[in-house]
Order: C-alpha cells, then sequence, then structure tokens
C-alpha cells in the first residue's frame, strides 16, 4: 500500500516536471517580482504616480488591477500576468511600464502582438528635445497671475512651431465663478492631459491672452525623453483630482522630469502649493536648464512698433484705428512699413477681441498684408527681453520690520508677488496676494495686526491703441488706524499710464470697514507712481485721500524704496504720513523681506 | 468666509475674457477668438493656475475637412501645418520673414529660406488670390512660385 503510495507520487511528480519544468528548478516572474520586492522599487511608484502609499491618478484605466490606486503590489502581480498571457491589453497601454519590467525580470515571457496606434504615436513623437513652457501671467486676465506650464516634445531644432506639447488641465465648463472655485480648490475637477501642436498653444498665449512665453530647454537624453513621451501615452486616457493649490499644471509636469530619470525626486518638494514659477526655479538645483528662450507677446510687438520705431507719432492711431490714409501717405518710407505692419497685428487682435466680423477682418487683413507685400523691406524688431522669470524672487515671503512707533511685525505671505516686492521676473503692475497674515508686537502685547484674504491689483497700461482699465480688490480682516478691528473691503479702478520701467495709476475707490456693531464706508481716490527705473531698486509715491462721514477726511502719503540684495532677499524702507492715526502720524518702516 | 469673499466678488460685474476657443478651418480667417468672461470668474479663477477647456489627446494627423493639393511633394504634416496657421503664415509672406514662414522652408526642404521668402513675397498676390483661397490652393501657388 505504500509503495503503490509512493508511485503515484513519483509518477505525479515526474509528469509535474516534464510538464512545468520552469515552476520546480525557477521561480515564475510573479513569485520572483515578490522575491526581490520589485513592487517596492522607487521607480515603480513613480511610474503609478505613487505618493505616500497611494496613487495620484484616480481613474480605473490608469491601472491593470482594480486595486490599482492603493495596492501597488497587486497592481504589478496583474500587470506580469497580463503581459504573459496577453490580456488587458497591457502591451498597448502601458509602454513604459511593460518597457521597466521586462528590464527589471529578465526571464519574463511577453505575449507579444500588435500595437498599432501606439505605434503611430511613437512614429509621430521622435523627440530629440524637451522644453518646459512657461506662459507668464497676463496683466488684465487674473486667472492667469501665477502663470501656466507645458512640456514640449521637439524633434527638429528648426521646427519648434511643430512640437508636441503636453498639457494638463482641469476640465470643467464652468461659468459660474463661485462653483469653478469651490470644486478647483476641493478638486471636484478631473484633471487630464491633452497633447496637440505647439503653434495652437502659441496661438492662445501670444496672440490671444498677450502673455509672453518662456521656453526652457531640458537636459535630458533622447532615450529619457522616449521615456516621457511613452509615459504620455500611458496617461492619455486617466484623470486626476484637480487641486488649483497643489495638484495643478505644474506639479504634474513634475511627474514627467522624475520619470525621465531616476534619480530626480521634485514632486516631494511641494507639500502644500505648487506656483509654476517655483516648479521652474526647483530646475535649477537639478542643474536642468540648459536654454532660456524668449517669445513675447502681440501686444508687446504693437507696443514696441508704436513706442520705439515710429518716427512720426502723431495722429498715426487716426491711420491704425481709423483707416486715415492721408496720415499714411504722408508717413516716410519707413515709417510706412512700420505703421503697415503694426495695423496688420492690430487688425488682428481686433478680431480675436470680437471687435471685427469675420469679413471685415478678413477683407482688411488681405488688403494691408498684399499693400505690406509690395515693400521688400524686412522689419528688425529687437524687442527687450524682460528678466528671466529664473532670477524672479521665490513665491512665499516672510518679512521682519522695525518702525518708528516702536512696534515689530511679522508678517507672512504665501503667494504671490505685491507692489513692494522687486518685479525682476514678474508682470510690472500685477499684484496679487494671498492669505497674508501680519502679527505686531507694540510696547504692551502681541496682536493680530491683520489678515489678508485676498489682494489683488491690476494695473495695466493704456495706449493710443489699447485702453484697459486697472483695478483692485482687497479683502482683509484689519484693524482701522490701529482702533477697532473689522472686515475690511475696497474695490479700487481707474487708469494708468507708463512705459516699460515707470507707471502712474489714478484710482477711485470705497474703502469699508464692516463689523456687527458699527461700519465705516468713505469714498476717495489715489494717485500712485511706481519706478522700476534702477535695476535692484523699486520706488515708489504715493498719496491717497478718503472722505468718511460727518465730515471726516483722511490724508495719507507714502513712500517706499525696496533694494533687492539677492534673489529672495530684500530690504524695503517706507514713510508714511496718516493723519487719522491718533499718534504717531507719521512713521517710518524698515523691513527685511526673505523669499522661500 | 468664503461665502463673503465670493458674494463681495459678485458685486463686480466688470467684463473681461479668459478662455479661447478655436474655429481652424481651410482657409484664412481662422482666429482665435476670446469667450466673453465675467472678471468675478476670473477673480475666482486667479486663485487658481490651470487653463480649461476639453482639450484632446489628438496628435496631428491630417487635414480632415480640407482639399489635399495637386503637388505630390506635399505630405499631410505641410498640409496640417497650413491649413491650421493661414493667417500667419500669409502675414510672414507679406513681411517677407517669420517664424511661421521658417518653418513651411523647413517642411518643404527649402535651402535657401532668405531667397524662398523674397520670391514668396513678390508673388504674394497670387497666392492669395482673395478671401476664399485654401490651404491646398495656397501650398499649390508656393510650389509655382519657387
Amino acid at each position: 500500500m505504500k509503495e503503490k503510495r509512493l508511485k503515484v507520487l513519483l509518477l505525479s511528480l515526474f509528469f509535474y516536471v516534464f510538464l512545468f519544468p520552469s515552476s520546480l528548478f525557477s521561480l515564475s516572474s510573479v513569485e520572483y517580482a515578490e522575491k526581490v520586492k520589485l513592487y517596492e522599487h522607487s521607480y515603480y511608484k513613480k511610474l503609478l504616480h505613487y505618493k505616500n502609499n497611494y496613487s495620484e491618478v484616480d481613474s480605473n484605466n490608469f491601472f491593470v488591477s482594480k486595486k490599482g490606486k492603493k495596492n501597488i503590489k497587486e497592481e504589478l502581480f496583474e500587470t506580469i500576468k497580463s503581459l504573459e498571457n496577453g490580456s488587458n491589453n497591457v502591451l498597448c497601454r502601458f509602454p513604459l511600464r511593460t518597457k521597466w519590467i521586462s528590464e527589471n525580470i529578465k526571464d519574463l515571457k511577453i505575449k507579444y502582438y500588435d500595437c498599432k496606434d501606439l505605434n503611430i504615436y511613437i512614429n509621430e513623437n521622435k523627440a530629440k528635445y524637451v522644453s518646459l513652457v512657461f506662459p507668464n501671467s497676463h496683466i488684465n486676465s487674473p486667472a492667469s497671475m501665477y502663470g501656466h506650464t507645458f512640456l514640449i516634445f521637439t524633434q527638429e531644432k528648426n521646427q519648434i512651431l511643430l512640437s508636441n506639447a503636453v498639457n494638463y488641465a482641469a476640465q470643467s465648463d464652468e461659468k459660474n465663478g463661485f462653483l469653478f472655485a469651490y470644486n478647483g480648490i476641493f478638486g471636484n475637477y478631473n484633471g487630464k492631459y491633452s497633447m496637440l501642436p505647439y503653434y495652437k498653444k502659441i496661438k492662445e498665449y501670444n496672440n490671444l491672452e498677450q502673455r509672453d512665453i518662456w521656453e526652457y530647454k531640458l537636459d535630458f537624453t533622447e532615450e529619457e525623453i522616449y521615456k516621457m513621451v511613452l509615459h504620455a501615452y500611458e496617461l492619455k486616457d486617466s484623470y486626476s483630482d484637480y487641486f488649483f493649490f497643489l495638484e495643478n499644471c505644474s506639479y504634474n509636469v513634475l511627474w514627467f522630469l522624475e520619470i525621465a530619470r531616476e534619480n530626480i525626486y521634485l514632486v516631494n518638494e511641494f507639500s502644500y502649493k505648487t506656483i509654476p514659477l517655483d516648479s521652474i526655479k526647483i530646475l535649477k538645483k537639478y542643474n536642468l536648464i540648459t536654454e532660456s528662450k524668449y517669445r513675447y507677446s502681440k501686444m508687446k510687438k504693437m507696443n514696441y512698433i508704436l513706442k520705439k520705431k515710429i518716427k512720426k507719432k502723431k495722429d498715426i492711431s487716426l491711420y491704425i484705428k481709423e483707416d486715415n490714409t492721408k496720415i499714411f501717405n504722408n508717413l516716410d518710407y519707413e515709417d510706412k512699413v512700420y505703421a503697415l505692419d503694426l495695423k496688420i497685428e492690430y487688425i488682428q487682435y481686433l478680431r480675436s477681441k470680437n471687435r471685427l466680423s469675420s469679413k471685415e477682418y478678413l477683407k482688411k487683413y488681405l488688403i494691408l498684408l498684399k499693400q505690406r507685400s509690395k515693400f521688400s523691406e524686412k522689419s528688425e524688431y529687437n524687442i527687450n527681453i524682460p528678466k528671466n522669470p529664473l532670477l524672479s524672487h521665490n513665491s512665499s515671503r516672510v518679512s521682519i520690520s522695525v518702525s518708528t512707533d516702536d512696534a515689530y511685525v511679522l508678517e507672512i505671505k504665501p503667494a504671490y508677488h505685491n507692489i513692494y516686492d522687486i518685479y525682476d521676473g514678474y508682470l510690472q503692475g500685477a499684484y496679487i496676494d494671498f492669505l497674508s497674515i501680519g502679527i505686531k508686537k507694540d510696547k504692551d502685547s502681541i496682536f493680530l495686526d491683520y489678515l489678508n484674504l485676498l489682494e489683488i491689483q491690476s494695473l495695466s497700461k493704456r495706449n493710443e491703441l489699447i485702453s484697459p482699465l486697472s483695478w483692485g480688490i482687497k479683502l482683509a480682516y484689519n484693524h482701522f488706524k490701529n482702533q477697532s478691528d473689522y472686515f475690511n473691503i475696497k474695490p479700487e479702478v481707474g487708469l494708468t499710464y507708463g512705459n516699460d520701467k515707470n507707471f502712474v495709476s489714478f484710482l477711485v475707490n470705497t474703502d469699508v470697514y464692516y463689523k456687527s456693531s458699527n461700519n465705516i464706508v468713505s469714498l476717495g481716490g489715489k494717485v500712485l507712481f511706481v519706478s522700476n527705473y534702477f535695476s535692484n531698486l523699486k520706488l515708489s509715491a504715493s498719496y491717497s485721500y478718503n472722505r468718511y462721514r460727518k465730515e471726516v477726511n483722511n490724508n495719507v502719503y507714502e513712500l517706499f524704496i525696496t533694494k533687492k540684495i539677492s534673489e529672495n532677499l530684500a530690504l524695503n524702507l517706507s514713510f508714511q504720513n496718516d493723519d487719522l492715526y491718533k499718534e504717531n502720524k507719521e512713521r517710518m518702516k524698515l523691513s527685511l523681506y526673505y523669499y522661500f | 468666509m468664503k461665502k463673503i469673499i465670493i458674494s463681495t466678488l459678485a458685486t463686480l460685474a466688470l467684463s473681461t475674457s479668459v478662455y479661447a476657443n478655436s474655429n481652424t478651418g481651410c482657409g484664412l480667417g481662422s482666429v482665435l477668438i476670446e469667450d466673453q468672461s465675467s472678471l468675478v470668474m476670473q477673480v475666482l479663477a486667479a486663485t487658481t493656475n490651470g487653463t480649461s477647456g476639453n482639450q484632446t489627446f489628438g496628435i496631428s494627423s491630417g487635414t480632415l475637412n480640407c482639399d489635399k493639393p495637386d503637388n505630390m511633394a506635399s505630405n499631410d504634416k505641410l498640409n496640417t501645418f497650413v491649413a491650421d496657421n493661414m493667417d500667419s503664415l500669409a502675414m510672414d509672406i507679406s513681411v517677407g520673414q517669420g517664424e511661421t514662414l521658417d518653418t513651411l522652408a523647413s517642411l518643404m526642404n527649402v535651402k535657401n529660406v532668405s531667397l524662398f521668402s523674397k520670391k514668396l513675397q513678390a508673388n504674394f498676390s497670387n497666392i492669395y488670390v482673395n478671401e476664399n483661397v485654401t490651404s491646398a490652393s495656397v501650398i499649390d501657388s508656393i510650389v509655382k512660385s519657387i
């Protein structure tokens, strides 16, 4: 009986070994992966956008296993099994994962089949270069005040326009501002990746929104770029919850760079907010930026021709805006060329603003182009390149100040840029601060000086051709002239004139201090002058007048100077005279700004 | 607190714009036009930094609705590029220089870009005969001009 049992056992063992030799003498791919704990590999975690034990990608189609978002081990095993038995289309859906797994499991037997779409895609994206693109903010479009970033993959150096742009954006058609902000802040929108020709993005930013674009060429090899291209394909149908502050466009671009090179770690540098500028500057740390290229907006070009090129400026706007041909005929040859160049751009601008119908636009545009083609002169436009945003201050600031009324103030502002900051790399006249707080210590106590919820100023310059309004809004919890605390709202609107370096604004405002027991309302105005004439130095002077009830008048004069010490360090000295303060009507304040 | 911010902002009723719509065709006149949206929307969006819109993951793959040029030397990439950039190309040709024109020259393997630009500029009125010119005819005229 015992013998028989032994025989059966030996026989079955023989058949088993004969039929499945690998299972006895070597491990299966899954077993191997388990043994070496491949799923714990940091690069595999990057491939799945894992941070703190779960993936930031929220759609199921980014994973092979249903539990893939939270269980990386099971995800890997499912992926391996699928590759071996040709299921779940893993081979065609996740080319980079496939590549990495097969490089790390030598004995992996992949069941190959044809991936038509993937092959077309790879063929269309044989990139040699990759750049990070930063459309800077546009002054009269607060939605863009923080800027935006995306990647472009370029095949040929002289065909940058044909690069493919990979862009991550929230998917929303929401027109209701309240819902848009709420959903955006709390991650209720899906963020999705898109790929489109770069020239379309240029039209969107340079031509339509009048935003300058910076292109930062990155130091990656073709092999590393290929990884990014494959990864973009893996992400194409997936989505992640879009969070305006952290998991936004700029944050998600960083994943690509991490995936391109194993020893780059970027996303962990950002824990509560990802400001596009910060996400670019962080690349300096890894020496990833090899070249910066500036692409000016159409508006910059128009202003340049108008201010710097046309000699006979008088009445030129009559020709540009009203087709006064007599003025054109009286111009000299050079000015005629410039005037035509300007008018061509202006007509396009009007169309983009929908102030010309398609028919009118086409007719005018073609007539002008025909006229211009008769002048064989090439126009030389050496438009001033502004300070590279790479040299700008970081977006958060902490400052300590001491003033002549024996008070010390500690201020923290998490983002972004206000009138006192050195403007290098930022946009002149565009100010936005969010959730800044001031804590004050005077002779007797320490107390909350102010809490600014939101402060925006958009001081956009007017000229002969365009006439934007300047405006501002401030929402704060604030004291009224050192007396009592209120909720403070201050909207303002006005006009701004100036040039590249200096401007002056005329604003009218109402200043409302509110609390349940009483409120204080005033009407007033302000004249503000700001100069960036000297490098590393900002000068400003302002006078404001507000009239309160019961014939109370308030005059405030302010002068300040900010001196840049280094990229992230500045010194500010200000003088203020405010006739409504009970004591210390005049005060000097010295502050040290540190940006982080 | 959020409600206070929002409702305050809602009292501002100025109007400017953020978002773009795209309307590309085969002819001239496809300039991006901005949609009007309220300042409220913008101020709120100012706390954000994403752009919106439903962009697809479309890689350039041929001009869907446009006629094909007669010239055999043309290819999908060239056709798409010209169709998508009709207005900027017209501008570049008329002024005799520009990145769109350079890119076209590169796509057509033109060696002497300066001469190419000059010839096209001189021929502008033949290339852009009228407002109804299509990308296919522009390509054909360009090939004839050089």
